[in-house]
């Protein structure tokens, strides 16, 4: 079973609301092996993905942009904007455009109440990004929890502001209005057009063609036409 | 300080009151001056003993308890924060400036930029890319501010008058223990002699913007793309969800779980759950849908 799953499991709401997770014992266990995690898992090899990096021809990078290169991998032709940047674990296609001031593969927002305090889960995985996409300008798209990628697909457009969340998985062709949320875990699938000030809860999935107007509140998954 | 004398003409004195700070409805220093322009702030003014005075609209001033001075003004906000401009450059409104300490411990990345007095940074603090930190800020250890966060940007206050407003701030921000900002945040400073606080443990999403003069307290989740308003007072282990909207001078209690995408405009009671654009109770809400 990977660390995943697990943490998947734990997560479901059969074993978080059960008694036994409630009990004080059971509370010290999820802290203790949380904090142990989080000061083991930055020391493993789990934590170096990409393992060396690359950068293609033709590609325009402005100075001010800051890359983690020996662990980020750029294709070709290429525009990275003002004040972006780029975390290690990150795979970048060919033809991306990412406008000024983006955060990529920054940690994700996944923690934990146990034992009275807030633990944070350290982050492991990366961000792959697909050819021809377009990111817009303030958008961060956080790196995946553990083993998957956090997943742009090719000739997907993002605008600007959008958050997206850990472990997310976008089709292709698919586009995002400007201040749209989404929460982690979700699946959207192909051609799926999504509105501007959305906020999609985490765990969703959409289906292909789906079409979200402005503004829209979303905590069911819907499926395709 | 008095009120008479160092108010704009518009307003009329009531019930002339002395001062010695401006703060918030929430805020706890000693004898301040606040505005009032809801029904619901009365109530507050009546529950916080530390202030003296408040400008307000005619129709308010009646159910200002006696005690407290009163001044009256069609725009209450609006000469509030003339009464603030006039006031920052005597140096008994505004924080005073220490020099720069930073613990040896801390991580700054070299785009990071600090200012050169007036900032504090303690034990294994984590400052990542393109962080930009302003003056009176303070840090205290194990906190993480990620890449493109704005830590004390002056805030910009705009009034139904036809004037703008110069505002230099007089305060700072507080970051507590174990406080982590995520990517893309903006925190303002506090324009009153006080700190933009956020309590121990404090977790930030991408993309927030917290106003200026807001409290926030212990071990809250604060989710991505959330806009908290001026001067708000949120209570210990808040959830609050993806693009929520707090509105200028409100109170979240305690334990608090506010759903994605809601806007508040309300106070809100401790351990309650609450939902939708008037951010009404879960059940009340569920009840309303099933009614349609």
């Amino acid at each position: 079973m990977s660390l995943q799953k697990i943490f998947q499991k734990l997560k479901s709401a059969e074993v978080a609301d059960s008694w036994l997770m409630h009990t004080s014992v059971m509370q010290h266990i999820v802290k203790e092996g949380l904090l142990v995690f989080n000061y083991l898992a930055p020391k493993t090899r789990l934590c170096q993905r990409v393992k060396a990096g690359s950068l293609g021809k033709g590609n325009s990078i402005h100075p001010s942009a800051i890359i983690d290169y020996d662990h980020v991998i750029i294709g070709d032709s290429c525009v990275i904007g003002k004040n972006v940047v780029i975390e290690k674990n990150t795979i970048i296609g060919d033809q991306v455009t990412i406008e000024e001031g983006v955060v990529i593969g920054s940690e994700g927002f996944e923690l934990r109440r146990a034992a009275g305090q807030i633990i944070p889960v350290v982050h492991l995985g990366g961000v792959i990004i697909h050819d021809n996409v377009r990111i817009g300008s303030h958008t961060c798209i956080d790196k995946s929890s553990f083993s998957e990628y956090t997943e742009i697909g090719a000739s997907s457009i993002i605008l600007a502001d959008v958050e997206i969340g850990h472990n997310v998985k976008i089709g292709q062709h698919v586009t995002i209005a400007e201040s749209t949320m989404i929460g982690g875990y979700s699946r959207i699938a192909n051609g799926v057009n999504i509105g501007r000030r959305c906020s999609l809860s985490d765990s969703l999935s959409l289906g292909e063609g789906v079409v979200i107007p402005d503004g829209v509140v979303l905590t069911r998954e819907i499926k395709s036409t | 300080m008095r009120l008479s004398g160092i108010l704009p003409e518009t307003t009329k004195i009531i019930r002339d009151g002395t001062f010695s700070s401006l703060g918030t409805l929430f805020s706890r220093q000693p004898d301040h001056v606040v505005y009032a322009t809801r029904d619901s702030d009365v109530a507050k003014i009546r529950e916080n003993p530390s202030i003296t005075c408040v400008i307000t609209t005619p129709a308010l001033a009646s159910a200002i308890s006696p005690n407290i001075g009163t001044v009256v003004d069609p725009d209450p906000r609006h000469a509030f924060f003339i009464l603030q401009a006039a006031l920052v450059n005597n140096h008994e409104f505004v924080l005073k400036p220490f020099p720069r300490r930073i613990a040896p411990s801390a991580k700054i990345h070299p785009s990071a930029v600090l200012p050169a007095s007036s900032v504090s940074l303690g034990k294994d603090v984590i400052i990542e890319k393109n962080v930009v930190i302003h003056e009176q800020t303070i840090i205290e250890e194990g906190s993480i501010v990620r890449s493109n966060s704005i830590i004390g940007s002056v805030p910009a206050i705009s009034t139904d008058a036809t004037e703008n407003i110069l505002i230099q701030p007089a305060g700072g921000v507080y970051l507590h223990r174990d406080v982590d900002i995520h990517a893309n945040t903006n925190i303002s400073r506090s324009i009153f002699k006080g700190y933009t606080e956020l309590g121990e443990q404090t977790k930030i999403d991408n993309l927030d913007t917290i106003g200026q003069g807001t409290t926030i307290g212990k071990r809250c989740l604060i989710c991505a793309g959330v806009t908290i308003g001026d001067e708000a007072d949120i209570g210990n282990d808040a959830w609050i969800g993806p693009n929520v909207i707090l509105e200028d001078q409100i109170r979240i209690g305690n334990n608090v779980y506010i759903t994605l995408g809601s806007r508040v405009c309300q106070d809100i009671a401790d351990d309650k759950v609450v939902k939708d654009n008037f951010a009404i109770d879960r059940k009340r809400f569920k009840k309303i849908i099933r009614g349609m």
